[in-house]
């Protein structure tokens, strides 16, 4: 195979809200930019998202920084970086700012002034924070694709990022450039430039397919940053959405709904139809999985591997009407994908849904700083990441939202950060690069034309298996060493899998590389789940169910791995003072027995209560 | 003992194989893959590819994404029609090949470049918004915010297809600047030029710069045609097509 050598400033990585959001700031600020992307631009998972932002002091005059940063950071049981948090809370209304200037729309407030939000507190948020957007987060993605069309800067699609090139000299390691493959001219291009900006991605096809995320999540960038070197953070928090579809086998996984479209009477039955959890809008996403995966775990699951929603108790009555007609508002997509799926009275929720959880989205990655540059040790200066791949922003818990904020938020700042970067640093020289650009291409060009009796693809399926099985929703130590086995058994077999030796679009040397970042993540999620030893946060560890949460809290966990192997290493974290998380528990609480008391009034008081509830919202 | 016959479908997957240099339009050698079916399935295009690829052609080349018809990324023909192989129930017999129309690189993957890239460098200038305008629910501009890119529409246009056999290189940093990848446009990027004329936020300008891109790209030619599909149901003719040619008329006079 060709290389290529090409020379800009800064590269992003990624084709999906954060990537699109970095090359736009970039490009603006005047550098050189290119943009290298497996899929084509804008299919990412900000694409297929709902569309709900968090915009901070959209739904209440009463909120604030202060209020914001204390509801995220003890949510994420302090977990989180607290300067990222605060950057986060203070940017969250210049980032809408910024989106809304590139032409996205919401629907307005009756009154006009503004735009209209969701008509209730989100997934974890204190105070009524999302702005829903016309069909989802397609919005987004028409706005996005509008600052490429301006901008017009240079793209690599259907182009694989293989590994950054870094410079180790007197003054120590830079960024120097990055080698992808390009699949349809069939050439390894070595990019030389000062700043690369990783905006992969999550991981979730790791658990294909219990994910709703899009197939392109292979973990790609974490595992080029931690070839690089880098520190990886939190990466065993990763969230399961509790209710996705179980069948038909290619839409397993597939997203339909959040604890809070469980209304407040909604029930979790398991396969004989016995309560396993009420209650639900007032818990977490990882509350409502952990139960759900936790029966499954004791046989009391479908043959699907999923549990019974039953929302039927929701829609009885003159509230029931209203509730119904909340629903059809906020998930129109969901109940007519269940409606399909699962017949009319399921889409009119008067028979129960089959549900399973699945892989939504993973709170750990690059340690970067406010600026989303790459922090800790293993330090390569010009290395920069946005979005999902970064880590240490939402601790243990993402809550409803974020993730379309943060997109834009680090987006921004890494953009202008590389952009800077770049300007005030000299590219490396020439010859120089060619000799560690053709090192870092060594390996893969080895891999073409290899010979063997296994394959990518089904060394792929066998991790995602035992993924799921071990450092999926419900944990413990044996099963999270079973992983490492796991891994180290594919790698073993790897020097024995067949590739093709062709160099156009070579689909056996792509699953290759993907399957090589799927072990590197799946070793960094594994490595970290074993240090923390307690149930927090994402997922529920079966073996630690005493201490749940007591010591594990404001303690983040950095994994590494360098020649001896992975490294695990504690962050300690600022705590917030005890009295704010007792007054943010005890609101949790009174919520949940809120609804327990609804659920033992007379019918017909609480239809009446519900009802005025409901006209509120409507 | 029970005789348990398993059931199968039969489908034909059209294959690009041999190393080519990419790009050309092919329609590629058929390969038959034989589907087990559990009882009572009615499986997707995609439910065959993937397993497909899992069972007996472990290189075998398509993209999807979502597996839930919002990404856009699973386009291909079914038996000459073009359709997102998520969404697509197939039956024993069915081929499945490329979208035909742009250049097919691998297998059932196709260059979406010149299509995505069709407008960069062609709309720009300033156009940030003066004041708070409504979104009207079940508006246009609404509706066409649900096009999810998945160049369906593309088949059978017969502006698009005078693209065909002219340039086809991926747009990417070795296309220049000045070079057009296609002259000449499809009804995806019409939506997408529409949907800036339908943004009551944007100024005058813009609005004025999208119509003449329309038209440089040959929108005009559409008046004789007027047979755009969109897998989606977004109604291509009524909320793209015309209401262009006619505020093209207005920019005219």
């Amino acid at each position: 195979m060709r290389i290529l050598e090409k020379h800009y400033d800064v590269i992003i990585v990624g084709g999906g809200g954060a990537a699109l959001t970095a090359a736009a700031v970039a490009s603006e600020m005047g550098v050189r930019v290119l943009l290298v992307s497996k899929d084509p631009i804008g299919c990412g998972d900000t694409k297929i998202s709902e569309g709900g932002i968090t915009v901070r002091g959209s739904g209440s005059v009463s909120d604030s920084v202060e209020k914001f940063f204390f509801n995220l950071r003890i949510r994420g049981r302090d977990l989180g970086d607290p300067k990222l948090v605060r950057s986060f809370s203070q940017d969250s209304r210049s980032a809408y700012e910024w989106l809304r200037e590139k032409g996205l729309r919401p629907y307005p407030r009756p009154d006009g002034k503004g735009p209209k939000t969701y008509p209730m507190p989100m997934g974890g948020h204190n105070r009524i924070r999302s702005i829903p957007h016309p069909k989802g987060g397609l919005s987004f993605i028409h706005t996005l694709l509008g600052t490429y069309q301006e901008r017009a800067y240079d793209t690599l699609q259907d182009a694989w990022f293989l590994d950054l090139i870094v410079n180790q000299d007197l003054q120590g390691r830079k960024v120097a450039g990055g080698l992808v493959y390009h699949a349809p001219r069939g050439v390894l291009v070595a990019v030389r430039a000062q700043a690369v900006v990783l905006a992969t991605g999550g991981l979730g096809t790791l658990y294909f397919p219990n994910t709703d995320n899009m197939r392109g999540n292979t973990g790609d960038g974490y595992a080029v940053a931690v070839r690089a070197g880098a520190g990886l953070v939190d990466m065993e928090q990763i969230q399961f959405i509790p209710f996705a579809l179980t069948r038909p086998r290619s839409m397993k996984g597939v997203f339909l709904g959040e604890p809070a479209s469980a209304g407040p009477f909604g029930v979790l039955r398991d396969k004989d139809g016995r309560p396993l959890l009420t209650a639900m809008m007032y818990r977490t996403r990882a509350e409502v999985a952990g139960v759900l995966a936790r029966a499954v775990a004791a046989g009391r699951g479908t043959a699907n591997g999923g549990c019974y929603l039953d929302l039927s108790e929701n829609v009885k009555g003159k509230s029931g009407r209203m509730y119904y007609r909340i629903l059809q508002a906020g998930m129109p997509r969901q109940l007519d994908l269940v409606g399909r799926l699962m017949g009319e009275a399921a889409a009119r929720v008067e028979v129960p849904w089959e549900v399973q959880p699945s892989a939504h989205y993973c709170m750990g990655g690059i340690a970067v700083d406010a600026s989303g540059k790459f922090e800790g040790e293993g330090a390569a200066e010009g290395l920069f990441a946005a979005g999902q791949v970064m880590g240490g922003l939402h601790g243990s818990d993402r809550l409803a939202g974020n993730s379309l904020a943060e997109i834009i938020i680090f987006g921004v700042r890494a953009g202008r950060g590389a952009a800077e970067h770049a300007s005030g640093a000299c590219p490396l020289e020439s010859g120089r690069f060619s000799v560690l650009s053709r090192e870092a291409a060594g390996p893969y060009l080895d891999a073409l034309g290899r010979e063997g009796e296994y394959h990518p693809v089904i060394l792929t399926r066998e991790l995602q298996e035992a993924a799921w099985k071990g450092i999926g929703p419900v944990r413990d130590a044996g099963g999270i060493r079973e992983v490492l086995v796991t891994t180290e058994n594919i790698r073993r077999r790897l020097s024995r899998v067949r590739i093709g030796a062709g160099t156009v679009w070579n689909q056996t040397f792509i699953d290759l590389v993907e399957l090589e970042n799927l072990l590197v993540t799946a070793e960094a999620v594994a490595n970290a789940a074993l240090s923390r030893k307690e149930s927090l946060g994402a997922h529920v560890r079966i073996d630690a169910e005493k201490g749940v949460g007591k010591n594990g809290a404001a303690r983040s966990v950095m994994v590494q791995r360098n020649d001896i192997g992975w490294q695990s290493s504690v962050l300690e974290r600022e705590r917030t003072p005890t009295w704010m998380r007792v007054g943010d528990r005890l609101q949790t609480v009174m919520r949940q027995r809120g609804a327990g008391i609804l659920r033992t009034l007379p019918f017909s008081l609480r239809d009446r209560v519900m009802s005025a509830v409901y006209r509120k919202m409507l | 003992m029970t005789d348990e016959i398993p059931e199968y479908i039969e489908i034909i997957i059209l294959r690009q194989v041999g190393d080519k240099n990419a790009c050309d339009q092919g329609t590629g050698q058929a390969h038959r893959f034989k589907y087990a079916l559990q009882p009572g399935e009615q499986p997707t295009a995609l439910d065959v590819l993937i397993r497909a690829r899992e069972e007996a052609f472990h290189d075998l080349a398509f993209r999807y994404g979502c597996r839930n018809r919002k990404c856009g990324l699973c386009t291909l023909e079914i038996n000459g029609k073009p359709r997102l192989a998520c969404k697509t129930k197939v039956r024993d017999g069915d081929r499945l090949g490329p979208l035909q129309g742009l250049p097919v690189i691998r297998d059932l993957v196709v260059d979406r470049t010149g299509i995505n890239g069709q407008l960069a460098g062609r709309i720009g200038g300033d156009h940030r918004r003066s004041s708070w305008e409504p979104l009207v629910p079940g508006g246009i501009f609404v509706s066409l915010s649900g096009c999810i890119a998945c160049y369906a529409c593309l088949k059978g246009c017969p502006l698009h297809e005078m693209n065909l056999g002219a340039f086809h290189r991926p747009r990417d940093f070795e296309t220049p600047k000045e070079t057009v990848v296609y002259a000449y446009g499809n009804p995806y990027t019409f939506l997408r030029l529409r949907r800036i004329v339908e943004d009551n936020e944007r100024d005058q300008k813009t609005r004025d710069q999208a119509l003449s891109t329309a038209l440089s790209l040959g929108l005009e030619t559409c008046r004789e045609c007027l047979g755009c599909r969109c897998q989606m149901g977004i109604p291509l003719i009524r909320e793209v097509i015309e209401p262009l040619l006619k505020d093209i008329e207005k920019l005219r006079t």
